[in-house]
């Protein structure tokens, strides 16, 4: 017991040196950084510079990595257009100079490109442009977005993102707000409320599914969501994960075949034969439900209310 | 006929419902920041979180509308026949023409060259020495000319660009084959040897010159290094007939077929690999060089529009071999699958077969518009007028497997068979012309 003490301080003493060790790599590794990139030029000092990266390390490095391992994720930042917008965030001129000079027109285009139309489009990223300078204060400060930035994408792909976010938010306010005039028009205020209650399916059916989705790996579910939860396109599946679309088609195809065999599987393994497991399979209950809803919808197209979908 | 489409992507019914489930589930998750969905879309995370924020998207439908939305370039504004094929940067055709233009400044060099010590007062001597030195010198010539037409035919086939490929070509000619030059100057040294072999006539004796020199761009360009006095007056004809070689390499490379990603694409890029297209479209220019190497220098002047004209059509056979896929409008592609079939991609999402005849292997689809015409096995040949709900067969002039079918409207078209006989209609099948 007496002989452990002093182990247990040599070992302490040689963790302090390595952290130590550890911490002079990593300050040398955000200096050569600082001295690469312009962030002297966008007003932010040295000491700043290294807090920021610091704490877009302890964001995002996983817990126990090395100086190395560090230094490697400092250098895979987009340092320059990250010294950029924390420079803009800080509000200097030189900074929005730039910015300005840069990504101004792109991020009208990408304006133009969501909404299709040149006014909004502009009130669009006009709304953005705000709330990249900060018009809102944080404790005294002006808290401008752009302090969000972390580097790990390019600065354009970034306020792409933004702005689609910004979208989204906006069609959504714009979808809650419907005059009653326009439900009028359209015929809403007298649509049948739709009964949501479904009939359940077999739950070893549910099983299975679940199963055989589970086994799966995540991008062949984000290519089967996309696919028939958003009815994305081919194209804009592959683009998303940077494959040609007919390689997403291949996929899609095999992944149906593939899920049909797997679920068969598991309605077998749980005690169904192979035609009890076909016939779960093909006749789901829901079908039922559809071909109501599809009949329910007909009669009331019929309807004198629904003029516009009458024609 | 009517239309029997099948689907070729579905799942069954309880897939999606699970699906919505899962999303219902994870509602409350937390989302990827804006910076790591970017990076996602840049393919710029390390693996293990890509696969994490696939996870979350999988489930989260917010964050795959913005996904989609910061993509790039707004997808409906594209009209994509299938991946365009990287162009070589000298079959560009800024290259091409100012290829052409310099390669045609160095056959003139090499014309002045030769012409112009014969025109200083040796006509008659030249003449005169040819009647009598020409049958022990031409063999040399011969010999010393037949290695760089070799070389050079080497160079045509490795597609060897209009000007820099020839520059490096000449320059290894001059230093790679010693044995050459001797022979080459010794022929320029002594134009008897060289000029009386086809004929005494000086002009005869350059169109010689020029064509040589048009299957010879290598040795031409040994000329331009050295240095040679231009001169433009003939420069632009010789340009015209001279360009022509680099597109002919480049018809033949494109007549190739090229493995594409495409399931689809694949059975219609064999339709279009088929032997026929690329011959006939190449053996115009062929017989045209032909008819270059008989002319005279008048007759270079007139043949080298003929040779732009081939050259243009050229590309325009190389421009369809590239189309496996048809388009028909901004929502439609039509295509053959492996196994023979029909096949329409409708708003981009879905391959649905399109079944038009039993016991017909389809091998090729042309579409224009509302028109659709498809060819295949045993010269079967069907057209629909509406945009495929319905089909009519066409009698077609030909037993043999139509290889591929290119029609532009509902009355002109043309069918290709595996053997290459090319068939022509101009009132929509009821007459065909063999060409």
């Amino acid at each position: 017991m007496s002989e452990a003490v002093p182990n247990t301080t040599r070992e302490r003493t040689a963790g302090a040196k390595a952290a130590a060790a550890a911490q002079t790599a990593d300050a040398r590794a955000i200096a050569q950084l600082y001295g690469t990139c312009r962030a002297s030029e966008f007003g932010i000092a040295e000491g700043e510079f290294r807090e920021i990266l610091v704490a877009i390390g302890v964001k995002y490095l996983p817990a126990g990595s090395g100086a190395e391992e560090a230094a490697t994720f400092y250098r895979s930042l987009r340092i320059e257009e990250l010294a950029l917008a924390r420079g803009c965030a800080a509000g200097s001129e030189k900074a929005w100079e730039v910015f300005l000079t840069r990504f101004r027109e792109k991020l009208y285009d990408c304006a133009r490109g969501l909404v299709r139309d040149d006014t909004n489009a502009h009130e669009l990223a006009d709304s953005l442009y705000a709330e990249l300078y900060g018009i809102s204060e944080r404790e005294g400060k002006r808290a401008s977005k752009l302090a969000s930035y972390t580097g790990r994408g390019s600065l354009e792909g970034w306020l792409r993102t933004v702005l689609a976010q910004e979208f989204i938010n906006r069609y959504r306010k714009g979808k809650k707000l419907v005059s009653l005039e326009e439900q009028a028009e359209a015929g809403v205020q007298f649509e049948a409320k739709v009964e949501e209650a479904a009939p359940a399916a077999d739950r070893r059916l549910e099983e299975s599914t679940d199963e055989a989705l589970g086994a799966l790996n995540p991008e062949d579910r984000y290519i089967l969501s996309a696919y028939f939860l958003d009815d994305r396109t081919l194209a804009e599946i592959g683009k998303s994960l940077g494959v040609h679309e007919s390689t997403i088609s291949r996929k899609v195809e095999k992944l149906g075949k593939s899920l049909r065999k797997a679920i068969l599987d598991g309605l077998m393994r749980r005690g169904m034969s192979e035609r009890q497991a076909t016939e779960a399979l093909e006749s789901d209950v829901r079908d039922l439900k559809v071909d109501v809803r599809a009949k329910l919808a007909q009669e009331t197209r019929g309807s004198p209310f629904s003029e516009r979908k009458k024609r | 006929m009517k239309r029997q489409a099948e689907e070729m992507n579905e799942v069954p019914k309880i897939v999606r419902d699970r699906l919505e489930a899962a999303q219902r589930a994870a509602q409350g998750e937390v989302h990827p920041d804006a910076d790591v969905l970017a990076a996602f879309a840049e393919r710029a995370l390390h693996e293990d979180e890509r696969q994490k924020v696939l996870a979350h998207l999988a489930k989260c439908p917010e964050c795959r509308e913005v996904v989609s939305l910061a993509a790039p370039v707004p997808e409906d504004t594209q009209i994509v026949v299938r991946p365009v094929r990287k162009r070589w940067w000298f079959l560009q055709p800024a290259v091409l023409r100012w290829g052409a233009v310099a390669a045609s400044l160095v056959i003139v060099a090499v014309a002045v060259m030769r012409y112009a010590p014969q025109k200083k007062g040796q006509i008659s001597s030249y003449i005169e020495a040819s009647k009598t030195e020409t049958k022990a010198a031409a063999p040399a010539a011969a010999t010393a000319e037949k290695p760089a037409e070799q070389e050079t035919a080497q160079s045509a086939r490795e597609n060897a660009p209009a000007r820099e490929k020839t520059t490096t070509v000449a320059r290894s000619d001059t230093a790679g084959h010693p044995a050459e030059t001797p022979a080459q100057e010794s022929a320029f040294l002594a134009p008897s040897a060289k000029g009386a072999a086809p004929t005494r006539d000086n002009t005869q004796v350059v169109a010689g010159v020029v064509t040589t020199e048009q299957a010879t761009p290598a040795a031409a360009t040994v000329v331009a290094n050295n240095g040679q006095e231009l001169k433009d007056g003939a420069s632009q004809p010789a340009a015209t007939g001279v360009g022509g070689g680099a597109p002919l390499a480049k018809a033949r490379k494109a007549a190739a077929p090229q493995k594409e990603e495409s399931d689809y694409a694949v059975a219609a890029d064999k339709a279009a690999a088929a032997p026929a297209p690329p011959a006939p479209a190449a053996q115009p220019l062929v017989q045209n060089q032909q008819a270059t190497s008989a002319a005279t220098v008048g007759e270079t002047v007139e043949v080298a529009p003929q040779t732009a004209e081939v050259v243009q059509s050229q590309g325009l056979a190389s421009k369809r071999a590239e189309r496996p896929i048809a388009v028909a409008s901004q929502n439609w592609r039509w295509s053959v699958t492996d196994d023979g079939q029909v096949a329409k991609l409708e708003s981009g999402r879905k391959w649905t077969k399109v079944a038009v005849a039993k016991h017909v292997r389809f091998s090729s689809i042309s579409a224009s518009g509302e028109e659709i015409w498809a060819g295949g096995g045993r010269g079967a040949l069907y057209h629909s007028v509406d945009e495929g709900k319905t089909w009519q067969h066409v009698t077609s002039p030909t037993d043999e497997d139509i290889a591929r079918v290119d029609f532009s409207d509902a009355l002109h078209g043309t069918i290709t068979t595996k053997s290459g006989a090319k068939w022509t209609t101009t009132d929509g099948g009821a007459t065909w012309t063999k060409q």
